[in-house]
């Protein structure tokens, strides 16, 4: 085979993979049309929260923090990362833009007279994430 | 352009098919958590299936899914929440709560039981993750997740209420606001902006306000503008014109005393 059918064979092969390709995403959506739509999307990951270390002092009592890590996905704005801890709700972040996998850190605080009271309670707290408005 | 040989084929081939798989590659979570698609859920107002949302648990333990569709509850500011004491009734999904395995997606159906008075409806949909298979001392963290259901009306109606009588003053000329109530007595959530006038003998002032969505039923104080000493104390006269999707929709006309 010449250099230059060679060539040409590489030409069209690449044509081909490229229609392939848009077909493949065309489909996604149903549409005839090369092309594609992904749906909206929103997505939370949390991690364990670290362990609680002492901050300071508060109501004469140990102040003790810790933070959960976060990452948001969302497509719909505006996004809004926030805390549910027992009695309030505390908004931790918002974004005015569509975000995609961003890293956010989400602060807890709990008042303890020390470290091993703090150590033989349970908490159960609700980390809300909240994909645009009405 | 060329390739050498049938290398380069087998390259262009590999770049093809790569640019094929990048879309639903970038769709996946990162390393576990929760996911529901889509973000905003919208049809026309019609009674039966109203459409279905995909949840996914991308985490390695299994979860506890409960399902909820809740009203929006919108504060005089216009900021909005889901009210966590109500639901709405009229939208139902197939499945309330279930047990969602680890890497597992499940698709939960909506349906609307009868079209409510207005004929659209608002609302927010409330998925919430609880890991399973933790108990005991520390810090149990659960997911949930807020997307928007918004269930359009066949027949749109932009009619709001404001009074002349609702148009007031917080604060001073040095450090204030003036504020107009708006409610939206329609059945869409365009958003109501205004166009201000704000005039006494030899002094104008003017001012745009931000469109804002309302919600049909709520209550929102328009900011009309801030007072920053920009104006003397004194008797002025308010003209707003309110707009919606750029189409005047009426007007307000007040004379106040600003201090």
């Amino acid at each position: 085979m010449s250099p230059r059918s060679r060539g040409r064979l590489a030409t069209a092969a690449l044509l081909c993979a490229l229609l392939v390709g848009s077909v493949a995403l065309g489909r996604a959506d149903g549409s005839p049309n090369p092309g594609g739509t992904v749906p909206s999307t929103l997505s939370l990951s949390l991690s364990e929260p670290s362990p609680f270390t002492r901050a300071g002092r508060l109501e004469g009592q140990n102040l003790y923090t810790a933070a959960i890590r976060a990452e948001v996905t969302s497509s719909v704005v505006p996004v809004t990362l926030s805390l549910s801890e027992g009695k309030g709700e505390t908004t931790q972040r918002i974004w005015r833009e569509p975000v995609s996998r961003r890293r956010a850190k989400v602060r807890l605080r709990e008042l303890a007279p020390n470290a091993n009271a703090l150590r033989n309670r349970s908490k159960a707290v609700v980390v809300t994430l909240t994909a645009g408005g009405p | 352009m060329r390739l050498p040989s049938s290398r380069g084929a087998a390259l262009a081939v590999a770049i093809g098919l790569l640019a094929a798989g990048v879309g639903a590659g970038e769709a996946s979570a990162a390393d576990g958590g929760l996911s529901v698609t889509p973000g905003i859920l919208e049809r026309a107002a019609r009674p039966g299936g109203v459409g279905s949302v995909e949840i996914a648990n991308t985490t390695a333990k299994p979860m506890r899914i409960g399902l909820a569709v809740r009203p929006w509850r919108q504060s005089r500011s216009g900021s909005v929440t889901p009210n966590r004491r109500k639901v709405l009734g009229k939208v139902r999904p197939n499945r309330g709560a279930f047990r969602l395995g680890a890497g597992a997606t499940r698709t939960v159906r909506f349906s609307l039981a009868r079209l409510p008075k207005n004929r659209s409806l608002y609302g927010a949909i409330e998925a919430t993750g609880s890991p399973l298979g933790r108990r005991g001392k520390g810090v149990r963290v659960a997911y949930r997740l807020v997307t928007s259901l918004r269930l359009y009306p066949s027949r749109r109606a932009q009619r709001f209420r404001a009074r002349p009588r609702r148009l007031f003053e917080h604060g001073t000329t040095r450090r204030g606001a003036l504020f107009l109530a708006v409610k939206n007595a329609g059945n869409t959530i365009d958003p109501i902006g205004a166009r201000v006038r704000i005039a006494r003998r030899g002094r104008t002032l003017r001012n745009t306000v931000a469109p804002q969505a309302i919600i049909p039923g709520s209550t929102v104080n328009l900011r009309l503008t801030r007072l920053r000493g920009t104006l003397p104390r004194g008797r002025y006269t308010v003209a707003v014109s309110l707009t919606q999707k750029g189409r005047r929709v009426g007007g307000v006309k007040r004379r106040v005393f600003l201090r």
